[in-house]
């Protein structure tokens, strides 16, 4: 266990835990962006910056990638700190200023009006969905393409995904909202990855319930029961209870 | 292969106490969803099937012992308590929907609002404080009991066994009043 000052309130967490874990133990809101708990972190969104204070020297850095060392002081809520903030929110609006989490963030962090020209975007290039799809998902589906300005999120070459088990765990984590999962008919579709999925249909109710290939991939890597995934979740709730019902009159 | 194959064993808790259903006392009525949804920020983990559109059977998470859930989620997210209880813990969830179609009963939901699983987790808080679920709190028909394996099995004998007795007695009368 590491003893640390957050704020003056002092606070115990295990070693290598990060300060944005520790401050979020006592209570401490720090505003970000590109954090998931059950994520590595990536430190791309520079909006949990913390002044970190080692012997007699200060530092600004970002709480979720710095691990907590003993007899750090850190600092959550000074002047110099709301500024960086702000700035770094301004920016980000400014780069996908159509975004309405961004915009609440930045507006809950004192941004009044946007100094910088807007680039139209929609993602703002945090990696959690990349994260999510590659260390958790296990499958390399999407990631960063093209370098500095051109930098982005997408499949291979933009075109039709082949390992794309179509889970929407990218759509789900990201801050922003710019990945969109529409299901229509037998197809789920992914725009912004110009990924269109076929979906399984249940063997009862002949429901669309999940992509062929998310079932594929679970039969061949898991030991789920045989005949298990070929009925969507409604119909086996009915079959269960109508086993329940038959069993314990 | 990051998706993990369903054979880690899941550690098994203390004797868990879990929400058994007497499924000819249920009406129906539906009760037991709105105390979850009341417990639960106003989304409900439980379920009313109705079998063969007549008979209401109330469904809710088994906490299985190998849970699949628990085994599947590739962001370990989902993880069993002190208690016995498979709970998913919201902020770590990344949302791929993969512990709703492995569930063998369809029990675990998907809210698109708060972008994490939902299922039941017996009402952490409640039973810390003493307290049954809510939703067998709410159960007007005592359908829904809240017991260990042991107690529940030991009810329902009793229960058969009661039904055993009324039958004899109605026989009895039976073949008396035919041998009169």
């Amino acid at each position: 266990m590491i003893r640390i000052e957050i704020d003056g309130n002092a606070v115990e967490v295990a070693e290598g835990s990060t300060v944005l874990e520790a401050a979020r133990k006592l209570g401490i809101d720090i505003p970000t962006l590109c954090h998931h708990a059950g994520l590595t972190p990536y430190g791309a969104c520079r909006l949990c910056v913390v002044e970190v204070e080692q012997r007699g020297r200060k530092r600004i850095e970002s709480s979720c990638t710095r691990p907590v060392e003993p007899d750090m002081v850190v600092r959550t809520d000074t002047d110099d700190l709301r500024e960086y903030r702000r700035t770094t929110a301004e920016l980000l609006v400014a780069q996908c200023p159509d975004s309405k989490p961004i915009r609440e963030l930045a507006e809950r962090l004192g941004v009044q009006n946007v100094r910088f020209e807007g680039r139209g975007m929609e993602c703002i290039l945090c990696g959690l969905c990349t994260r999510a799809c590659q260390q958790k998902i296990g499958t390399p589906a999407i990631s960063f393409i093209h370098r500095g300005v051109d930098r982005k999120v997408a499949t291979p070459f933009e075109i039709q995904s082949d390992v794309c088990i179509g889970c929407g765990a990218c759509a789900r984590v990201c801050p922003t909202g710019c990945i969109a999962i529409e299901d229509m008919g037998n197809k789920r579709v992914l725009r912004v990855f110009n990924t269109e999925l076929e979906l399984q249909a249940c063997s009862e109710c002949g429901a669309y319930f999940a992509p062929q290939r998310m079932i594929d991939r679970l039969k061949t890597e898991t030991e789920v029961t045989e005949g298990l995934l070929t009925r969507c979740p409604a119909c086996r709730r009915q079959a269960i209870g109508a086993v329940l019902r038959q069993a314990m009159r | 292969m990051l998706l993990r194959p369903l054979e880690r064993s899941s550690n098994e808790g203390p004797e868990l106490k879990r929400v058994y259903l007497v499924p000819n006392r249920c009406l129906g009525c539906e009760e037991c969803i709105e105390a979850c949804k009341r417990e639960h920020d106003w989304v409900a983990c439980n379920y009313i099937e109705w079998v063969n559109r007549i008979y209401p059977v109330q469904m809710v998470c088994n906490h299985c012992a190998e849970a699949p859930c628990e085994l599947i989620c590739p962001a370990g997210a989902i993880h069993r308590t002190e208690t016995g209880a498979v709970v998913v813990e919201d902020d770590k969830c990344i949302g791929c929907t993969l512990c709703n179609i492995v569930c063998p009963f369809g029990i675990p939901k998907f809210s698109e609002e708060d972008r994490h699983a939902i299922k039941c987790d017996q009402c952490a808080e409640r039973v810390a404080a003493g307290k049954e679920p809510a939703c067998v709190e709410a159960c007007p028909m005592k359908a829904l009991t809240f017991a260990e394996v042991e107690d529940y099995e030991a009810e329902r004998r009793e229960r058969t066994a009661r039904r055993i007795l009324e039958v004899g007695t109605c026989l009895r009368r039976f073949v008396a009043k035919k041998e009169s």
